[in-house]
């Protein structure tokens, strides 16, 4: 499916273009736009005339990354550092003191849309996209502290398919360059300096329904993606690209060609993977979640297990060899992907601490697998409801919880090596999954296989809850009006935040899940918060732009807090 | 055969003389429709797409925006359409098929056939596909081909 041609232009070449010529470059050739919607791009101090660069340094190292959970001035790699963990060390925002927490910078961004970047902070500096809006979408670099703008780099898309709503999830920062995909399938690296681009590889075809939403991983000068559209007939991967030069050095196809799957039906069998890996350097593992088979509501065509679709996965980074992998759902017809990252941590198993990788699954159970080997060690007690979970859809219809978006859907879990509690947000949507039409096979055509809709006056809410890894049990389980969906941050001042649909953005006690402060930011929060440290003052940032898929309140800001500074 | 629902007196005469035509169509997806059973011009009416533009804009615009351009929903009109359209070779029967059985996408299905018939033929006629005398039909829409595409360039 894929139509690999590196395209380079060189940094050099980039310097001589004017800013109308950059603009024209950077697009997929159209011959004729749509017209952009002037009334949208509107807010956000565009300071592109003034030849703006980043005024500290960005040169970010493996070793870096790898300790910014232990330093927690920078937030590095996503999830900070190659363990998903999102976890802060800081604690100048604390339990004690939250409730004093303040906005100190509304940045809008001119983009609304669904939101779900999580900001990058390197050295003071802020790097975050923006979703697509009009087929444009941005990376801005900005004053961590301030929120004011540094740099824009706007990007025009060609043809997207996408399923979900126009997002994108963030870049990563590794030597001094920025990282990331555009929906049309494009991996680019920019410079962190200026944003002027570097190079840009095409890495997956949108004609036959792959997008681009997620945030790549770096480690060892290799870039690592894998890709969205798992509505679509086509066959999922994850791939390793040359940090230097965008080719592709290794890729791995998640259908396995050989067993699980009933004739050539491997070959459009989904499986995508959707959100940003894990990397464990020690073992020299990277290590992801895996989702749906496709079609994703039809499995009459697909007898077998369908492996390696709703699993867990690791495979060797010099190669991309399969190490192992642990299957959470074999021949899904209910859309339950494994989707929301994988999360490293240490866990006990048979009375000894082994290193552990876990998913929080769709189903609302959370896997805990060994990390050495991919076998199961634990999964959870259910975070959500189940009902009826696993029946077979039937032409009638048959309802069961989780929903088709889970229990857990892509937001990002985050875990504490204090409470050594991993905090999940999950939801409840009653829904109806129904065998009522037949998949259709057309390449390119999204391919659901039948329909999954909510029940009317169903349940509907979400939940935020934190899981003692060594055992399963639930620590606590908190619940919120809205299925919640962005992503969670744990900090060392035992402090968990999380974000609702309504506009929300809540701050509870990590340890007994007791709420202590929230602040209303009007759209939705539904990305994942972080934090972080500028001269000495810690900070906590979070996307609110609501939600398309949930139908969350829209906005574009990107909300900046930290407790009021003592005046003398 | 949901979407015959709509059809008024013409249409009902209209099928003595479709059937057959309809019934090949149906059983040899790959034959060319007969060309005896198609119409001249087009295969929608005029008032079918003037009414379909209240619907998509009530229902299908917060996605693929009022001038069809698409956002988080594809472009269903211009090179971005073009594009699909020559990668699937999709048939006006299939993406009829697709449209009223999974779009909207928050309510796949919840609109009449009536409607889900006004929406096609207003994208129709915003690509520029001809219009004509016969209301959208099942015989109509395998007389269609999307291909070339005659739309905004």
């Amino acid at each position: 499916m894929q139509k690999s041609k590196p395209k380079t232009i060189s940094a050099r070449t980039l310097t001589f273009l004017s800013g109308t010529a950059l603009a024209l470059s950077l697009g997929v050739a159209q011959a004729a736009d749509p017209p952009e919607n002037p009334g949208v791009e509107t807010g956000g101090a565009l300071a592109r005339h003034a030849a703006p660069a980043v005024a500290g340094t960005i040169d970010v190292t493996d070793a870096m990354t790898a300790d910014s959970a232990k330093t927690g001035t920078n937030w590095l790699a996503t999830g900070q550092g190659y363990s998903n963990q999102r976890f802060s060390p800081l604690t100048g925002i604390n339990a004690g003191n939250v409730g004093r927490l303040a906005a100190v910078a509304i940045a809008q961004t001119g983009y609304t849309a669904s939101f779900e970047t999580t900001p990058i902070v390197v050295n003071g500096t802020m790097f975050i996209t923006t979703p697509m809006v009009n087929s444009k979408q941005a990376v801005i670099a900005m004053d961590a502290a301030t929120g004011t703008t540094i740099w824009t780099y706007t990007y025009s898309d060609g043809l997207t398919q996408i399923c979900c709503g126009p997002v994108n999830r963030g870049v990563t920062v590794s030597g001094g360059q920025v990282y990331f995909l555009s929906l049309d399938n494009n991996l680019i690296d920019l410079d962190a300096q200026t944003g002027q681009m570097v190079w840009k590889t095409n890495v997956a075809d949108a004609q036959a329904g792959y997008s681009e939403t997620m945030v790549p991983q770096v480690y060892g000068g290799q870039v690592i993606i894998g890709s969205a559209g798992g509505e679509w007939p086509l066959r999922g991967f994850i791939a390793s690209y040359d940090a230097k030069s965008g080719t592709q050095t290794w890729r791995w196809n998640t259908t396995d060609s050989e067993k699980s799957w009933q004739g050539d039906s491997w070959k459009t069998g989904g499986g995508t993977v959707w959100t940003t890996p894990t990397i464990d350097p020690k073992l020299g593992l990277v290590i992801f979640s895996t989702g749906n088979p496709n079609p994703d509501l039809d499995g009459s065509k697909r007898a077998g297990d369908n492996l390696y679709t709703d699993s867990i996965v690791a495979l060797h980074l010099k190669d991309g060899s399969l190490a192992w992998y642990y299957q959470e759902v074999k021949h899904d017809v209910w859309d339950y992907d494994a989707v929301s990252n994988v999360v490293l941590f240490n866990a006990m198993e048979n009375g000894k601490m082994v290193p552990a990788a876990g998913e929080a699954g769709k189903t609302a159970f959370f896997y805990i697998v060994n990390r050495a080997t991919g076998k199961l060690i634990r999964r959870s007690e259910p975070f959500d409801m189940q009902r009826n979970m696993f029946a077979q859809p039937t032409k009638e219809g048959v309802q069961s919880l989780p929903g088709a978006n889970g229990g857990s859907e892509w937001a990002p879990p985050a875990y504490s090596p204090l409470t050594r509690d991993v905090y999940v947000l999950g939801m409840n949507q009653l829904m109806t999954f129904t065998t009522e039409n037949a998949a259709g096979n057309i390449p390119g055509q999204i391919r659901l296989g039948s329909t999954f809709k909510n029940v009317e006056h169903g349940i509907q809410n979400g939940t935020f809850t934190a899981i003692d890894v060594n055992t399963g049990k639930i620590a606590w389980n908190q619940t919120v009006p809205q299925p919640a969906m962005g992503g969670a941050l744990v900090t060392a001042g035992n402090l968990a935040f999380m974000g609702e649909g309504d506009g929300w953005f809540d701050a509870f006690n990590a340890k007994t899940g007791q709420k202590l402060w929230h602040f209303f930011l009007g759209a939705g929060v539904n990305a994942p918060p972080v934090a972080y440290q500028v001269n000495g003052r810690e900070y906590i940032a979070v996307a609110a732009g609501g939600n398309f898929q949930m139908t969350y309140p829209l906005g574009d800001v990107l909300a900046i807090f930290a407790l009021p500074q003592m005046t003398h | 055969m949901e979407t015959l629902r709509k059809q008024g007196s013409l249409m009902k005469l209209r099928r003595y003389f479709c059937v057959a035509s309809a019934v090949c169509a149906c059983f040899g997806a790959s034959l060319p429709p007969a060309r005896a059973a198609c119409p001249s011009s087009g295969i929608y009416m005029p008032a079918e797409a003037n009414a379909g533009q209240a619907d998509f804009d009530a229902h299908c615009a917060s996605c693929h925006n009022a001038d069809l351009s698409g956002n988080a929903g594809p472009a269903l009109t211009g090179p971005k359409f073009a594009s699909y359209l020559n990668f699937t070779k999709i048939t006006p029967p299939q993406l009829q098929a697709f449209i009223t059985s999974q779009m909207p996408a928050d309510a796949p299905g919840s609109l009449t056939a009536p409607q889900y018939n006004d929406i096609f033929a207003y994208i129709l006629s915003f690509n520029h596909y001809p219009a004509g005398q016969d209301p959208i039909s099942p015989a109509g829409l395998n007389c269609l081909s999307l291909l070339p595409y005659p739309g905004p360039k």
